[in-house]
This record gives C-alpha cells, sequence and structure tokens, in this order.
C-alpha cells in the first residue's frame, strides 16, 4: 500500500509525538476529512492523548488519596506517639508518677511537660516521681528538659522526685547544674512511692 | 438528543433499528444507548441500521461504554465521513472480530447486507 500525503501532516503529526513525548497531554491533531489510512493513524494519536490524559488523572486521584491515607495514619501515630509518652499514672492520690520511656528531644519534652502539669493542676498532686529507668538515648536536649521538668513541677507546689537515674545520665545532671535543682532522687520507683508514702504518714513502720 | 431511534421492517421482512447519530456524544449518551443495547433493553438481540453524521464526535468515557456494549446482533453503520469512519475503525479494532458489524458508504448497500445477515 502507497499513500501520498500532504508533509505539513507529517509536520504536525510530529509536533504532537514530541509535546506528547515532553508530557504534553492536551495537545491534538487537526483532524480534517482525508479518506486516507494516515487519518487512522492520526485519530489513534489523538485517542492514545485521550487516554493518557484520562490515566494520568487517575493517577493523580490515586496519588491524592494515598497523601490523605498517609496524613491520616500520620496523625493518628502521633495522636498514638503522644498518648504513650505521656502514661501519667496516678499511684496514689495526689501522688503522680511517669515512667519515661526512650528519647527524649525538646519536643517530646514539651508535650510531656504540657500533660503532666495539666494532671498536677487538675488533681492537685503533691508528688511527682518521674522514672528514668527507660530513658534510652540521651540528646543534647535531654537533661535540660526534663531539669525543665522538675522546675515547672515545683512552680505548681508539687515536689518531684527522680528514680532510676544511670550512672552516665548522673552525670550528665551534674554537668548541667541538676545538683543545683532542688530534687530527691532514689534508686527504685518503689523506693521513692515508699518515701512518699512516709512523707504523707501513711506508711508505718518509716 | 444524539440518538433518534425508528423501528422499521427490512424489504425481506425483517424487523430492524433505525438509528440516526450526530453531535458530540458523552458518556450520559453513551449510557443511554447500552440501556437500549445491552442484554434486558428494549433493542437488544435486533438488526440495527445506524446512520452517523458528520462531524459526529465519540468523547473518550462514551467510547468506552460503547466498546463495552458490542454487538448482540449484526449492526451497519452507514456515514459519508472519513474522520467518523476512523474514529469508527478504531473502536474496532479494540473489540472482538464476529463478522456483525461493518461500514458502508450508501443505505441500499447497508441495508442489503444487513437483510442476508442472521441475528
Amino acid at each position: 500500500m502507497s499513500l501520498t500525503v500532504d508533509a505539513a501532516r507529517i509536520h504536525e503529526l510530529l509536533d504532537v509525538l514530541v509535546a506528547a513525548a515532553a508530557g504534553d497531554y492536551d495537545v491534538r491533531l487537526k483532524l480534517r476529512e482525508n479518506d486516507d489510512a494516515l487519518l487512522d493513524v492520526e485519530t489513534g494519536v489523538n485517542f492514545l492523548l485521550d487516554e493518557l490524559i484520562e490515566r494520568r488523572l487517575h493517577n493523580e486521584a490515586q496519588e491524592e488519596e494515598l497523601l490523605t491515607r498517609a496524613r491520616r495514619l500520620a496523625r493518628q501515630r502521633d495522636e498514638l506517639m503522644q498518648a504513650l509518652s505521656t502514661p501519667v499514672i496516678t499511684v496514689w492520690p495526689g501522688v503522680l508518677t511517669l515512667p519515661l520511656v526512650g528519647r527524649v528531644d525538646d519536643e517530646r519534652a514539651a508535650a510531656i511537660t504540657a500533660g503532666l502539669l495539666a494532671r498536677v493542676g487538675a488533681e492537685r498532686a503533691s508528688h511527682v516521681i518521674l522514672d528514668l529507668t527507660g530513658v534510652g538515648a540521651l540528646t543534647d536536649g535531654t537533661m535540660p528538659a526534663i531539669l525543665r521538668m522538675v522546675r515547672a513541677i515545683g512552680l505548681l507546689g508539687a515536689t518531684c522526685l527522680l528514680t532510676g537515674i544511670r550512672p552516665d545520665v548522673a552525670q550528665q545532671l551534674i554537668a548541667l547544674g541538676g545538683a543545683d535543682v532542688h530534687v530527691r532522687a532514689l534508686a527504685r520507683l518503689s523506693d521513692a512511692l515508699a518515701s512518699v508514702l512516709a512523707d504523707k504518714g501513711l506508711l508505718q513502720g518509716t | 438528543m444524539p440518538f433518534r431511534y425508528e423501528e422499521r421492517v427490512s424489504p425481506k421482512g425483517r424487523p430492524y433499528v433505525r438509528l440516526h447519530v450526530s453531535g458530540e456524544l458523552s458518556l450520559a449518551d453513551a449510557h443511554e444507548y447500552a440501556g437500549h443495547f445491552r442484554a434486558g433493553g428494549r433493542y437488544h438481540g435486533m438488526h440495527t441500521l445506524s446512520f452517523v453524521e458528520k462531524g459526529t464526535e465519540y468523547g473518550p468515557e462514551a467510547r468506552k461504554i460503547f466498546l463495552e456494549v458490542g454487538q448482540s446482533a449484526p449492526h451497519a453503520t452507514v456515514t459519508s465521513s472519513a474522520l467518523v469512519r476512523a474514529a469508527i475503525n478504531l473502536m474496532s479494532r479494540f473489540s472482538p472480530k464476529t463478522g456483525r458489524y461493518r461500514m458502508f458508504a450508501t443505505e441500499p448497500e447497508a441495508l442489503a447486507w444487513l437483510d442476508d445477515k442472521e441475528a
């Protein structure tokens, strides 16, 4: 089969193909009533571009859906992290315990402090026991953040006790001037609770 | 309306649908067509003779519906437009060849072919 066509049609076809290859799917060939085989090809190119636009829209919609889902999951994860990172437990009326677990950076420390202070106020707590047994990697900001927490608790009129301090953490505390902060330190959480209950005159034999 | 339907009887006494098509065919138009020609539709299984006017355009979404519907009975299309012919040719390439569909340039030859085709 031989076909004689106007060179302008071939140029237009190539221009459209180049534009499409560059990502522009909005281009279209201007179709005319040319009763030849090239018209089938031209029509096919336009149909293909229609299909590419449709697929792109579909992909964009899917991408948007995935992003929305990812954002929702991130929000849920943050909420869960928030809940897990501030497990403030009332171990006795007026006595709160916060076992710190994992890495405590400035952002997390701020969230923990806010939650803890709210509980201190709401429960009119007299004592707060911060248990550092589970504190993992200490970033530069960890100890200052904990010391700020201790000072803030003191400003609300509650007494803060620290437990589970490891030797390396103790050294950091001293280096940061933690020794100047009036805070009682005990080895174990149970020791701190016993001490608090003794202060309250609730523990006989102490 | 892009579609106009008429029920007629061929010279050999076979009932058929004469369908006049024009304008831009949208998704809604394609669904309307599909409703008539799919199983359970009024014209399902009937011979069809369609006249597609010059300037008729098949929208991208509409094309997919037409492809899904397929041919439940012989269907002859008459058109004088090379553009329409190219569009239908292309759509036909996506459908399985059943020998139930053909395009013609004139009504008499289309009707003769249709009249000879068994459902």
